[in-house]
């Protein structure tokens, strides 16, 4: 569990350094007034084989219910034309999308529509469900400082890595 | 207390869909593809798309269950966001004012009929979840909003997650069959006597669409019971100042007496899925001129 003043501390050195110097990710944009954090990674090889699945985009927010960081993330797919001879790029909603990105057992990952404080409207996410956050990262005092660093190692880096 | 949930679980609303003229085949008759219904304000419009879809289907121009096809409604070109219940859509969505209501009831208009367009296309509308042809998403969605709900009323979502498979196939059977007294049974395992917070959504209509969430506890730091007007003015000091309110709060089509206990207003007016929905209306034009020489 995180007061929101920590998050966003925490946000601002996540951004700094795990993010600007992980191999996975692409691209970064942070929006930290608003205490969200926009990215994209490369794709994961258990979907590179989906060769219609075009981009993975990630966004950490705050969850002031859990008092927990939250991982949301969607699907673009590229939609080819005939007629066209061009691709069109369309949100994707798979059902299977657990397995399809081989996220492992232990997370509760559905859809959900959640209110963004830099959009200032509502957005459609896959969303990782934050109520055993803590009991995932583990919150002893002495790992409070790193919270959220070890909060992404779990949540995204265990199975985005592997797969 | 038992009467009021009865009759907010038993609201209903007039609902008109018809079908947006783009989506037609050419030679479609208007009677055909209007569909008058009266749905329960207390549940989500997703559980009965499946039926709207199945009843308008023979004058779409495009196959709604084509996989590359997204089906929502529209509320004068907005989407409905189906994830809130449907009486709290009409409320913020219309700005409802409960007594210009009366007042057209009054002068013999017609009856309130909530107007919706099916609409279709290769990409749905910002916000909206994909609805597909099986209820287990609005299941799912519904389930973690109550987990949601149960962690703020306990601290923990313990009491959601420990529910029984029978109890949890009990709680949605009772939404999808309107059984109130197997809902409130299931229900009252999830809220407690003395809740630590109040789960709140609040919805306003203008100047934009937006949805707020605070976090509320029953109490102030006095030990005084919070009062609905604390709420507003602690949220929206603009609209609520002192005795001369810009706005009114509206749950379930009826507007809410500021003076209200939070709890008491969350113990009635609680929705199906553990929040408590409230609806920000502004003042009519008298109404404001009335607030403004007081």
């Amino acid at each position: 569990m995180l007061t929101h003043a920590e998050y966003s501390a925490q946000l601002r050195r996540l951004c700094d350094d795990t993010l600007k110097n992980s191999d996975l990710i692409t691209s970064i944009r942070p929006s930290l007034a608003d205490g969200e954090v926009l990215f994209r990674t490369a794709l994961p090889s258990s979907v590179a084989k989906h060769n219609l699945l075009c981009n993975i985009e990630f966004k950490i927010c705050y969850s002031h219910v859990y008092q927990e960081p939250r991982l949301l993330f969607r699907l673009w797919r590229r939609v080819p034309s005939q007629d066209e001879a061009i691709d069109f790029l369309t949100p994707w909603f798979p059902s299977d999308v657990v397995q399809l990105l081989g996220i492992q057992d232990g997370f509760t990952v559905s859809l959900d529509a959640l209110f963004s404080n830099s959009s200032h409207s509502q957005e459609t996410w896959f969303s990782f469900h934050p109520c055993n956050t803590a009991e995932i990262v583990g919150d002893k005092q002495d790992y409070r400082d790193d919270y959220l660093n070890r909060w992404l190692s779990m949540f995204l880096f265990s199975w985005l890595a592997k797969s | 207390m038992d009467e009021i949930r009865r009759l907010v679980w038993e609201g209903a609303l007039n609902v008109q869909v018809t079908v947006k003229s783009s989506l037609l085949i050419g030679d479609a008759d208007l009677r055909h593809y209007t569909l008058n219904l009266r749905l329960p304000r207390e549940t989500y419009i997703a559980i009965y798309l499946r039926t709207i879809i199945d009843r308008l289907r023979n004058y779409l121009r495009t196959d709604p269950d084509n996989e590359d096809q997204f089906v929502w409604l529209e509320c004068q070109g907005v989407p409905v966001y189906w994830n809130y219940p449907i009486g709290i859509l009409y409320d913020f969505m219309t700005g409802l004012n409960p007594s210009d209501r009366q007042r057209s009831h009054c002068s013999g208009e017609l009856l309130n009929v909530w107007k919706l367009e099916l609409a279709q296309g290769s990409q749905l509308p910002p916000g909206v979840i994909p609805f597909g042809s099986e209820l287990q998403l609005v299941r799912t969605y519904w389930m973690q909003q109550w987990k949601q709900a149960c962690y703020v009323l306990n601290g923990s979502s313990k009491q959601m997650m420990s529910l029984s498979m029978q109890d949890t196939q009990k709680f949605w059977d009772a939404l999808i069959a309107r059984d109130q007294n197997a809902f409130r049974q299931v229900a009252s395992k999830i809220i407690p006597a003395k809740p630590r917070s109040i789960p709140i959504c609040i919805h306003q209509s203008l100047p934009k669409m937006q949805m707020f969430q605070p976090i509320v506890a029953g109490h102030k730091s006095d030990g005084s019971r919070m009062k609905l007007k604390d709420l507003m003015k602690e949220q929206f000091s603009s609209l609520f100042v002192d005795d001369n309110s810009l706005s009114k709060v509206v749950s379930n089509g009826i507007e809410l007496p500021l003076t209200l206990d939070l709890l008491d207003v969350y113990a009635r007016f609680m929705s199906l899925d553990g929040y408590l929905h409230l609806s920000l209306c502004l003042l009519s034009e008298s109404e404001y001129g009335r607030a403004i020489a007081r």
